[in-house]
């Protein structure tokens, strides 16, 4: 569990700064195979998750070992991926484009979201 | 009518009698070579007999009461009807019960009930369910008893898995020597019910306008008592058009009251509850009213217990700090002693199975932690459909209505409670309290994610609606599974109007329907009804929108366009994927975005206001205040979204 929790924080300083748009070419190409595979359907077009089909993987995601680790050998309830329907270089254009994506605003910031 | 015109008008008594007149002797010598002629087609007919005259001529001998009925027997069923304070009555027109129809209208005046007109059984019946769920009361729906039921069945299996009173009657013509040919034949049958005996509470089929008396009140007490649900009268055609026969009385209805667990089980759990070190309750259909929103959080105080809300209903404030819904299943691996009320699946709620290739079970609850039961549905099941869910082993088996039997569990508790068990009590709601300000902040934080994406986020969207409806007196008549819970996350549901549950049986088309039926009961409360409507559910039932704006049903319904049906893509996928093959084909058979669909223009077309598609999260507010100001003005009005999946 540490060890997982010392990755997250090491890959929250790989996040992107808020407000950040355009992708590189190894994210545009990710973001296509993200689609393609239906990895959006669980997990949101930007990897938000969602409380009944699966949880946020973006923003940021996790480090690329961990991150394959359990698209092979799911935990859970996640259907496994194998490299038979999704290549090692295919996933790593998701992490690419999940790794791209911009950190979200502070709630604090937005009116719709005060009490 | 003019002299010159009175004079060429063909008037078949002067004609006749003038041409018997004027005919005199010569008819009979000149008929036969007049006949000829005409049967060559080269001559005028012939006069007629004088026995003809004198047939066409003569007054007329017929009785009134061969043309005439005074005092039909539909005008019976309508004081009936009336003695039950039905306000609505759902239709779609049909000629077998086609008596009761024009007794409604014109005997009854379409005044209580009234008549809506709708224009597919499913949607009738659906009406009846959200409707009830507003006001406690069934709806009247009316339909042909074969090809209508059959239609309607759907809404009826969703009313029994959502336990909601509805009842439906349903026309037919019994005496096949009374059935006009042809499609009546078609639209008769000897057992009408059968088609829905599984998922309903009771049915009946009167021989006569007393039994019908009865038998209508008889089924509206069955329908409201808990467990609640659906009832089915099969109305004879003849018997709603013959006159009235005898003197057919209408009894008094009384409520049978709702039943209460037993004294002996509600103090066993009372007692396990009060000695729990980490006490949860976990609900679903517990508050049938406003009342069992009132005493759930009574409870949950008394006992210093977090509830988990499965959300089958609104009963627990989002606000109150013991609301700890998003913290679920942390609590119930962490519980000793867990009280379930009203839960449709107690089991699925303490264990996790998995699918996978070989299915497993993973316990959530400790092996140790007592199981309390409370529910209704252990005094009434059918075997047939398997909405019951999985059998559950627990330790005290309450069998009795959940807001019914709060009271004396309230009671209970208050009287276990002793000066050291109300000392962890209130320990345990100075964490909660904590842990509840937490939850609020990750919840918001959930929010932010993809906030300025398009597609939009349905946490975006939720936000942005919020924004608009904190101030209106509001009432969302949708099912939130779909879009994450996120008025519960982030709105302030606290009144029992605020949140209505889901469809019950999942049928599609259930949401829409249901919608229709709630924003119709809330008009009549001074309130606005919210629906975030899921696209294919609305594609199954597109005709409720006429419904909508032909009865100025104040409905705001954002339509939540994924463009397809994401749970069976996710299905598809889920086997795709176990196959190790296609997984990039599971759009074949499950998504409708190619042509994509015009809301707007479908919504415009049955007379209600639109706009759309969004697809920038930018201009939802401005779009969505328009709108909103449509349905505050007392019509209903659509806005495409173009959304994100879930």
């Amino acid at each position: 569990m540490m060890r997982i929790v010392t990755l997250l924080v090491l890959s929250l300083s790989l996040a992107r700064p808020c407000g950040a748009q355009e992708l590189t070419p190894p994210a545009q190409d990710g973001e296509r195979v993200f689609r393609q595979k239906g990895c959006y359907e669980c997990h949101g077009l930007q990897g938000q998750g969602s409380l009944s089909t699966g949880p946020r993987i973006g923003m940021p995601p996790l480090p690329f070992n961990l991150f394959t680790e359990l698209v092979r050998r799911p935990r859970n309830v996640m259907p496994a991926y194998s490299s038979a329907v999704l290549s090692d270089a295919e996933l790593r254009a998701i992490h690419s484009y999940l790794l791209s994506l911009p950190k979200p605003p502070r709630w604090s910031e937005l009116p719709q979201l005060r009490d | 009518m003019g002299a010159k015109d009175k004079a060429h008008s063909l008037n078949r008594r002067t004609f006749m009698t003038a041409a018997l007149a004027t005919s005199g002797a010569t008819v009979a010598s000149s008929v036969t070579a007049q006949q000829s002629a005409a049967v060559r087609g080269n001559g005028p007919l012939p006069p007629p007999s004088a026995a003809a005259v004198a047939k066409e001529s003569a007054p007329i001998q017929q009785r009134d009461d061969e043309f005439f009925v005074r005092r039909a027997g539909s005008d019976f069923m309508v004081d009936v009807i009336k003695s039950t304070n039905v306000d609505y009555v759902a239709t779609t027109a049909g000629s077998s019960f086609r008596g009761l129809h024009e007794s409604i209208i014109n005997y009854g005046h379409n005044i209580k009930p009234e008549m809506l007109t709708v224009l597919h059984e499913e949607i009738a019946l659906g009406m009846g369910q959200g409707y009830a769920k507003v006001t406690g009361k069934p709806l009247l729906a009316c339909i042909h008893g074969t090809v209508g039921l059959q239609h309607g069945s759907m809404a009826i299996y969703n009313a029994w898995c959502d336990r909601v009173p509805l009842i439906c009657i349903a026309g037919n013509t019994m005496d096949a020597a009374m059935r006009r040919t042809g499609v009546e034949w078609t639209h008769s049958v000897q057992d009408c019910a059968t088609t829905v005996r599984d998922f309903t509470k009771w049915d009946d089929q009167p021989v006569s306008l007393q039994h019908f008396a009865e038998s209508f009140l008889r089924a509206h007490k069955i329908a409201m008592t808990p467990p609640m649900g659906p009832v089915v009268l099969v109305v004879d055609s003849e018997l709603q058009e013959r006159e009235v026969e005898g003197a057919p009385f209408v009894p008094k209805l009384v409520r049978s009251s709702a039943p209460q667990g037993d004294a002996g089980s509600v103090i066993e759990a009372a007692r396990l509850l009060v000695g729990a070190t980490t006490p949860v309750i976990l609900v679903d259909r517990l508050a049938r009213t406003p009342a069992g929103v009132d005493l759930l959080v009574e409870f949950a105080e008394a006992l210093g217990a977090p509830v988990v809300d499965k959300f089958g209903r609104m009963n627990m404030p989002n606000r109150h700090y013991l609301n700890h819904s998003e913290r679920g299943r942390e609590l119930i691996q962490e519980a000793d002693v867990i009280i379930g009320i009203e839960l449709t699946d107690f089991w699925g709620t303490v264990n996790q199975f998995r699918d996978r290739v070989h299915r497993d079970v993973i316990p959530a609850a400790k092996e140790t932690a007592k199981l309390i039961s409370v529910t209704s549905q252990d005094l009434f099941l059918k075997a047939n459909y398997q909405d019951f869910q999985r059998f559950t082993s627990v330790d005290v088996a309450v069998s009795g209505d959940g807001e019914a039997t709060l009271p004396s569990l309230i009671e209970a508790v208050r009287r276990e409670m002793n000066a050291g068990k109300a000392d962890l009590a209130d320990a345990r709601r100075q964490k909660l309290k904590a842990a509840f300000v937490e939850l609020r902040h990750r919840a918001k934080v959930a929010a932010t994610y993809a906030w300025d994406a398009s597609p939009v986020s349905t946490a975006r969207l939720h936000a942005e609606l919020w924004e608009l409806l904190r101030h209106e007196n509001w009432s969302l008549v949708s099912d939130a599974f779909y879009t994450n819970f996120w008025p519960q996350r982030l709105w302030d549901i606290k009144n029992h109007h605020h949140y209505l549950g889901n469809s019950g049986g999942y049928g599609i088309g259930g949401n829409l329907s249901a919608a229709v039926g709630a924003a119709l009961a809330n008009r009549d409360q001074g309130r606005i009804s919210i629906n975030i409507q899921g696209d294919g559910d609305l594609m199954a039932v597109p005709a409720s929108l006429w419904t909508l704006a032909r009865h100025k049903v104040p409905l705001l319904t954002i339509v939540h366009n994924n463009g397809g049906y994401h749970q069976e893509i996710m299905h598809v996928q889920r086997i795709a994927d176990r196959r190790q093959r296609g997984v990039d084909r599971c759009s074949i058979g499950t998504k409708f975005d190619d042509p994509s669909i015009s809301y707007v223009q479908l919504a415009k077309s049955m007379g209600v206001k639109a706009e759309g598609p969004v697809d920038d999260p930018k201009d939802l507010g401005a779009v969505l205040k328009r709108a909103l100001d449509v349905v505050k003005a007392g019509e209903p009005a659509l806005v495409d979204v173009v959304s994100q999946p879930r």
